[in-house]
């Protein structure tokens, strides 16, 4: 099934080309998994059964898809409560509660880290819009609320106008929807 | 479905603007929409013996594999032709198959009591003999984690060069502010040890204190344990 991540190599230089993002030279850019142990003995920490339901980059994303900073968000259902961290540079910069909450499915455990992702959502129409000056803004990695499955949302942003959103399978990297607004 | 597109018009007109090196923007920009998504979702029906599942798998006494393993023997102890040895073959496959997964449910059990049980903080207290602490209230990032009444039994032990364990829990493995309140007999405030501490991922990280005297903050001795 996870063919359809492999085409992408050449694909790969035309996205840096496009690459417009800034990112902090301090801190090295890294995939959404690399901080996911990190998080995740801290919400052992928190709650014996939280799971993790939500994650996105808390920083810069460059057109690789990587961050370096990765926001984790995670939900108890024993507590009926939401918490979050932030993970730059292999160390947690923010514990965060949040003050309303909602029972969030899990995420998939087998999804495709964000590299991966960005490539398949350049070609599944983020390079076309976004030209020479467009750039990819945010990948969010979320369960049932884009489709009935885990699932990237990958924004790009060109200029003042409509971002793209385009939602890629979070295994196989398959378009499911796209949209502007 | 409708909820879905609602969905989308919805963060359409929100937007996603977003700062750099915001925590969760996308989440909060879209906070509402997205937790009434989560609350329309079908709710998942599970056993009610869904939770203690892992804690009813033992390999050890697994009676199965022993019946399997007994047959696997059986058929080759029998075979006399290709067609025994295949079937030998067969079953033996199975029961390696059977081993490897049982292998790899006993890893992630593994893995989850480790994550569980090893990022933790351990905080001690040693005072001066005539000190009398009456009570210890240990503090992470603000809120009170544990409250202590001394019984006379631990200050007896206090007094005779004893250590009190203040505090041991799992913590998040980031930086946080630790404050140790005792108070002393007499002492109209409490003693105050305000310092930093960075539990390390999987390892019992020790905070070791010395209260010397009333009305100073504690020396600081700083241990780890076990890790990688």
């Amino acid at each position: 099934m996870r063919t359809g991540w492999g085409v992408l190599g050449a694909a790969a230089a035309v996205v840096t080309a496009l690459a417009v993002a800034n990112v902090d030279a301090d801190d090295a850019a890294v995939g959404a998994r690399a901080g996911m142990d990190l998080a995740a003995t801290a919400a052992d920490a928190w709650a014996d059964d939280a799971r993790l339901v939500w994650l996105e980059n808390d920083a810069v994303i460059d057109a690789n898809g990587q961050s370096p900073a990765w926001g984790y968000l995670y939900y108890s259902a024993e507590k009926h409560a939401m918490r979050s961290w932030s993970v730059r540079d292999g160390r947690i910069t923010t514990g965060q509660d949040h003050t309303v909450s909602a029972e969030a499915p899990a995420l998939a455990l087998d999804w495709a880290d964000s590299d991966r992702a960005a490539a398949r959502a350049w070609d599944g129409g983020g390079r076309e819009f976004c030209g020479e000056t467009g750039r990819l803004e945010s990948l969010v990695l979320v369960h049932g609320i884009f489709a009935p499955r885990s699932t990237w949302v990958a924004v790009f942003a060109a200029g003042e106008g409509p971002r793209l959103h385009v939602v890629l399978d979070a295994d196989d990297g398959d378009v499911v929807k796209r949209w502007r607004g | 479905m409708r909820l879905r597109l609602a969905l989308l018009i919805a963060m359409a007109c929100a937007g996603v603007a977003r700062a750099d090196d915001a925590h969760l923007p996308f989440f909060n920009a879209n906070r509402d929409w997205v937790l009434r998504a989560y609350e329309a979702l079908p709710r998942p029906t599970t056993a009610s013996n869904t939770a203690a599942r892992a804690w009813s798998f033992d390999p050890f006494a697994d009676s199965t594999a022993v019946a399997r393993l007994a047959a696997v023997r059986a058929s080759l102890d029998s075979a006399v032709t290709l067609s025994d040895l295949g079937t030998f073959r067969s079953a033996l496959d199975s029961l390696l198959a059977s081993a490897v997964a049982a292998g790899t449910r006993l890893d992630e059990l593994d893995m989850r009591f480790a994550a569980h049980l090893r990022t933790a903080l351990e905080v001690t207290l040693a005072t001066k003999k005539d000190l009398g602490i009456e009570r210890v209230e240990t503090w992470l990032d603000g809120i009170c984690v544990h409250a202590h009444d001394v019984t006379e039994t631990e200050r007896a032990a206090l007094a005779a060069g004893g250590v009190l364990e203040v505090l041991r829990r799992v913590v998040e493995p980031r930086t946080q502010a630790l404050e140790v309140r005792a108070w002393t007999r007499g002492a109209a405030a409490p003693t105050c040890t305000a310092l930093s501490v960075e539990p390390v991922r999987n390892v019992l990280s020790v905070c070791h204190l010395d209260l010397d005297k009333a009305g100073q903050p504690a020396r600081l001795v700083r241990a780890t344990l076990g890790g990688q």
